[in-house]
């Protein structure tokens, strides 16, 4: 071995040899090297120690020294140095049950997935876009699965689903206090009482309880995030017969807003079927009356959701409204 | 654009010099626009890169520049080119981000990416040696909004 002139204070440390060098400029790294290797460098190190002084480093096949010298790791870049709009394009890049755990690791990316805006927009713009499905249980919403190539859903624990429920932190009503605990989940809900209403832009908007039931609730979700808003629904009225959700985003105007068709018993007349339209971020107490709608719509097969027109169907023909 | 330019002198922070054909260095955008807006003069100073980065960067340039190398051939020096120190593959974001080339920037960010993969955050921690900066406590609690993340 032919060792050059060292640029650079090194530490090794192996089995059988520990040597650390009085380099008062910083911290050193730990060095890994082949035993055989290992015993020349001992030899020498007793042979010179003041040599440890001067900057060394060791270039061998066999053999790779790391040192982190203070003069040294002024240029040596961390992945905490990377600006942090690269930082989101290597995030993007992940699963998103990866992009959850990334959330863990310290607080500057914990900020950086759940408080960024333009993370979302750019883990919807990513160019390695792989759909997502809902898969349900029971008729409820439990699991969201990323369609990924690479996924081997046998064996690895992190490519599986993520499960949906667990993530929606739905506050527990007070009326909804079951006698079979098992039914609500780690959020307090029941689980068998999700379904869903429609998604588009990777929000979810769920149905929480049955739309007849006086306390059912609507809530929009964002899976990635992890997070959920509650809808805020006008009081119940007694002369409600039916209701049926629908949600969507309007590219028009850029807001998310959820439909929903309200058929009203009124005495001595018809029913009427009325759309009601509450905009995300706008209307906050009010749902707008945007007009009539044909009374036989069915509520079971609303809300699909196709060029930001929610398509919903009667006995006969596609409505398109919005 | 002037024509008789055919050769790029470019200084990184370092103090070294690169001499290389301005056809290579023009698929940095940096570049490219400097020399389309006729503001090169003799040297072209990368201040924020430094030598050792800037060879790998031209050993890429140049490898992709090259006429007649089949596809795998390439597949394959991109494959070895990523397989390097977490420094050296930061500092090669770093200047790919400066010097503008798509190309290199992505590539080296699918690669953190693939390094981040399939890790506990622990691991992602100790992978790259950053610190926790959480409270046991704030961890505690958003591990517990996040536990199906690790089932």
């Amino acid at each position: 071995m032919e060792p050059e002139l060292f640029d650079a204070p090194i530490s090794v440390s192996d089995s059988r040899l520990s040597l650390n060098c009085d380099c008062k400029r910083g911290r050193i790294n730990e060095v890994t090297m082949m035993d055989e290797i290992g015993d020349s460098l001992n030899q020498r190190k007793k042979m010179e120690p003041e040599l440890f002084d001067v900057p060394i480093s060791v270039s061998d096949s066999r053999l790779s020294l790391n040192c982190n010298c203070r003069r040294k790791r002024i240029t040596e870049v961390t992945i905490m140095d990377l600006p942090a709009e690269i930082m989101m394009e290597i995030l993007t890049k992940l699963p998103i049950n990866m992009i959850f755990r990334c959330k863990f690791v310290c607080k500057s990316w914990y900020k950086l997935i759940t408080s960024d805006p333009l993370f979302v927009n750019m883990y919807d713009a990513r160019p390695r876009k792989f759909p997502c499905i809902l898969l349900s249980k029971n008729y409820s919403v439990r699991y969201l699965l990323e369609l990924r190539a690479d996924y081997d859903y046998t064996s690895q624990s992190v490519n599986r689903p993520i499960i949906l429920h667990r993530n929606l932190h739905l506050a527990h009503p007070v009326d909804l206090v079951s006698e079979d605990d098992d039914l609500y989940g780690v959020g307090g809900f029941d689980k068998t009482n999700l379904t869903l209403i429609g998604s588009c832009n990777g929000f979810i908007c769920l149905l929480h309880c049955e739309t007849h039931e006086v306390n059912h609730s609507v809530c929009i979700s964002n899976p990635l995030l992890g997070e959920y808003f509650k809808v805020k629904l006008p009081k119940r009225e007694k002369r409600i017969r039916r209701i049926c959700y629908g949600f969507c985003f309007s590219e028009a105007s850029g807001q998310y807003k959820v439909l929903r068709l309200v058929n009203r018993k009124f005495r001595g007349r018809p029913d009427v079927s009325e759309l009601e339209v509450y905009t995300l971020g706008v209307d906050e107490k009010n749902w707008r009356n945007v007009g009539k709608a044909p009374s036989s719509l069915w509520g079971k097969l609303s809300g699909v959701n196709v060029n930001n027109t929610i398509h919903w169907m009667d006995g006969e023909c596609q409505h398109l409204l919005l | 654009m002037s024509s008789s330019t055919k050769f790029l002198t470019l200084k990184t922070c370092d103090d070294k010099k690169f001499v290389l054909d301005e056809a290579i260095a023009v698929r940095s955008q940096t570049i490219k626009n400097m020399v389309e807006d006729d503001c090169v003069s003799n040297v072209i100073p990368l201040p924020n890169v430094n030598s050792k980065t800037m060879t790998k960067v031209i050993e890429y340039w140049k490898k992709h520049s090259e006429e007649g190398v089949s596809k795998d051939v390439l597949m394959d020096f991109d494959k070895a080119f990523v397989k390097v120190h977490h420094s050296i593959l930061h500092a090669l974001i770093l200047a790919a981000n400066f010097l503008n080339d798509k190309e290199i920037l992505d590539m080296m960010c699918q690669e953190v990416a693939d390094r981040i993969k399939g890790k506990t955050p622990e691991e992602i921690r100790k992978e790259f040696d950053i610190k926790n900066d959480f409270t046991p406590e704030e961890e505690e609690e958003i591990r517990k909004e996040n536990a199906w993340a690790f089932e």
